[in-house]
């Protein structure tokens, strides 16, 4: 550090003046990322020292931002980039699946229907309102998942590495392990919504509506599922999705931990992975970090496919008995899911705000260090 | 490219938000997309001036997004959706902010601790006069001359190193950092200056 030390303060300098210069110093090495750990606590100490100070350093901060958001539009400006419409397709691609194409999707592998039937559901499915929808299509939902589970289930163990007969016993009389460790706006078709903490049941089917839940299996593992989806919980370390998307975090110990879809099986590797089931079955698996293993119900050499951190797999039950894409590098972190909303008081509009809008494009701080897990929308389950 | 949301008068614009919240209320999915092109700049700068060091504004302003689509149902048609949006956006970045200074390291790493509260504090009380505060910038930027002014082309458009400025002006790198510090505060009290004229 310079000599600008306070011990090095001349004697005739009122010690505002020395803190004036000493702020001006180290706030531009602040700005301009130089300044260390040192610098930060002896920024900390003049703040701490001076309240009007910190209020400048607040005022400078934000014309320091504000500054990066002009640069950023008149870059924009100039380039005439696609900078906006990314933002905005990014977005789009967060947003929650949309449970009616999810229902429709469903409906549609009901036994056929002469066109005057579907021409009749599809006039009365347009006229209900979302909720109506969601909710009769959820239903229809659910029946369909029991119907294809059963005729389905015998035929793909068949190909399947078997577990060991008495792990299946043991399994189908031990009480439920998994609970429901957190819950946030969760809605259930056909039941009340849970508590926390309680447990799930085993080899029971949920079909989440809407919201989100968090179940603890007692090795370890944890599993995000975001409504619309359809789950039962087969075991110890064991999570079935017949619809819907999971995340899944399977710690030190918790390895082995698998997802059971309609057609495929995802077994952990360590540690953070995101399964989708779309209204066709067709699997995706993404993992964020470790590794994970594919098997496709459907192949009988139960060839498993390896996907590592960053990587992509995806099985389509239409495209081919057991074809499974892999893809390197292909894994969209923003779709995993760390840990659900904290609790929240509930908004209230209070922010007056102008018109007109400027228009404003915040250029990336060069400070900025973001987590991989995306920061869930915040709200309260009551 | 910039969007067509962005060309309509800011009535149409709030009108053409209104509409499109109906046909999401209606199943439309797609139809969030134009609430998304209508306020993603204004959020963004928003984020931006109220977030301290450390935060991602891009991640909070998706998010953000996100919370209102879910929530889509609890706003009030025909009421000020921009403030509800902003309200959303107020609580994410403190959620954020407040997960941040939990994080043992982050004062050393980030910010002076100080500064993050104050800016914490101001996200609270965010007033409507801050969007004033870009355009008053623009005017005060435009008054420096362009010999002075370069250092902030540099140091904002161009992003340069320090030590690359030096290298063009001929001057120290310390020189380099007291012009900068020199500069801002100018333009500090230039803004502050016309928000007080505009109070008036």
């Amino acid at each position: 550090m310079s000599g600008n030390h306070p011990s090095n303060q001349h004697p005739d300098q009122p010690a505002s003046h020395w803190a004036e210069e000493r702020f001006a110093t180290l706030w531009t090495d602040y700005l301009e990322g130089e300044l260390d750990a040192d610098g930060v606590a002896e920024l900390n100490t003049l703040l701490a020292a001076d309240e009007q100070l910190v209020m400048r350093a607040a005022d400078l901060y934000q014309l320091h931002r504000r500054l990066g958001v002009l640069a950023t539009q008149r870059r924009d400006a100039a380039a005439a980039t696609e900078a906006s419409s990314s933002f905005v397709r990014d977005v789009m691609r967060r947003l929650p699946a949309d449970g009616d194409a999810l229902a429709r999707g469903v409906m549609a592998r009901i036994a056929p229907r002469n066109e005057e039937g579907r021409a009749e559901i599809g006039a009365g499915w347009r006229g209900a309102r979302r909720w109506e929808r969601l909710l009769i299509g959820g239903g229809l939902m659910a029946a369909v998942a029991v119907a294809l589970l059963m005729l389905g289930s015998q035929m793909v163990r068949d190909g399947l590495p078997q577990k060991d007969l008495s792990d299946t016993a043991a399994h189908a009389t031990a009480s439920p392990a998994a609970r429901f460790a957190s819950l946030a706006r969760a809605r259930f078709l056909g039941r009340e919504t849970p508590a926390r903490e309680t447990a799930v049941g085993l080899d029971e089917r949920y079909v989440l509506s809407a919201g989100l839940v968090e179940i603890a299996f007692p090795l370890g593992a944890t599993a995000i599922i975001e409504g619309p989806a359809v789950f039962r919980v087969c075991g110890m370390d064991c999570l079935a999705v017949d619809a819907g998307r999971c995340s899944v975090h399977a710690p030190e110990g918790a390895e082995g931990f698998r997802v059971e879809t309609p057609a495929t099986r995802v077994i952990d590797r360590g540690t953070r992975f995101v399964v989708n089931v779309d209204e066709t079955s067709t699997t995706e698996v993404q993992v964020i970090e470790g590794a994970a293993d594919l098997i496709a119900k459907a192949d009988h050499s139960s060839a498993i496919h390896r996907v590592v951190s960053g990587g992509v797999a995806r099985h389509d039950p239409a495209a081919g008995e057991g074809r499974i894409v892999t893809t390197a590098g292909g894994a969209d972190r923003s779709v995993y899911r760390a840990g659900l909303p904290d609790r929240l008081i509930s908004y209230s509009a209070s922010l007056s705000y102008p018109v007109p809008l400027a228009a404003g494009d915040p250029s990336k701080d060069r400070t900025v260090n973001g987590t991989f897990a995306s920061v869930s929308p915040v709200w309260n389950n009551r | 490219m910039m969007n067509q949301h962005s060309r309509l008068h800011p009535d149409q614009a709030d009108a053409a938000v209104e509409t499109a919240i109906r046909q999401v209320r209606a199943g439309d999915v797609q139809g969030f997309a134009a609430v998304v092109h209508r306020f993603e700049r204004p959020l963004r700068a928003w984020l931006a001036t109220h977030a301290p060091p450390g935060v991602d504004i891009d991640d909070i302003a998706q998010t953000s997004f996100l919370a209102a689509y879910t929530r889509l149902d609890e706003y009030a048609t025909g009421t000020n959706f921009a403030a509800w949006l902003f309200t959303i956006a107020r609580y994410q970045l403190q959620t954020e902010t407040t997960r941040l200074r939990r994080i043992a390291d982050y004062r050393s790493r980030y910010a002076p601790d100080l500064l993050a509260r104050e800016l914490d504090r101001r996200t609270a009380d965010a007033t409507s006069d801050q969007d004033s505060r870009l355009d008053f910038l623009k005017e005060c930027l435009e008054a420096i001359d362009d010999t002075r002014r370069r250092f902030l082309t540099w140091r904002y458009d161009e992003a340069i190193p320090l030590t690359e400025m030096a290298d063009r002006s001929g001057r120290s790198v310390m020189a380099i950092k007291k012009q900068l510090w020199l500069l801002r505060r100018q333009l500090q009290e230039c803004v502050e200056g016309k928000v007080a004229a505009a109070e008036t």
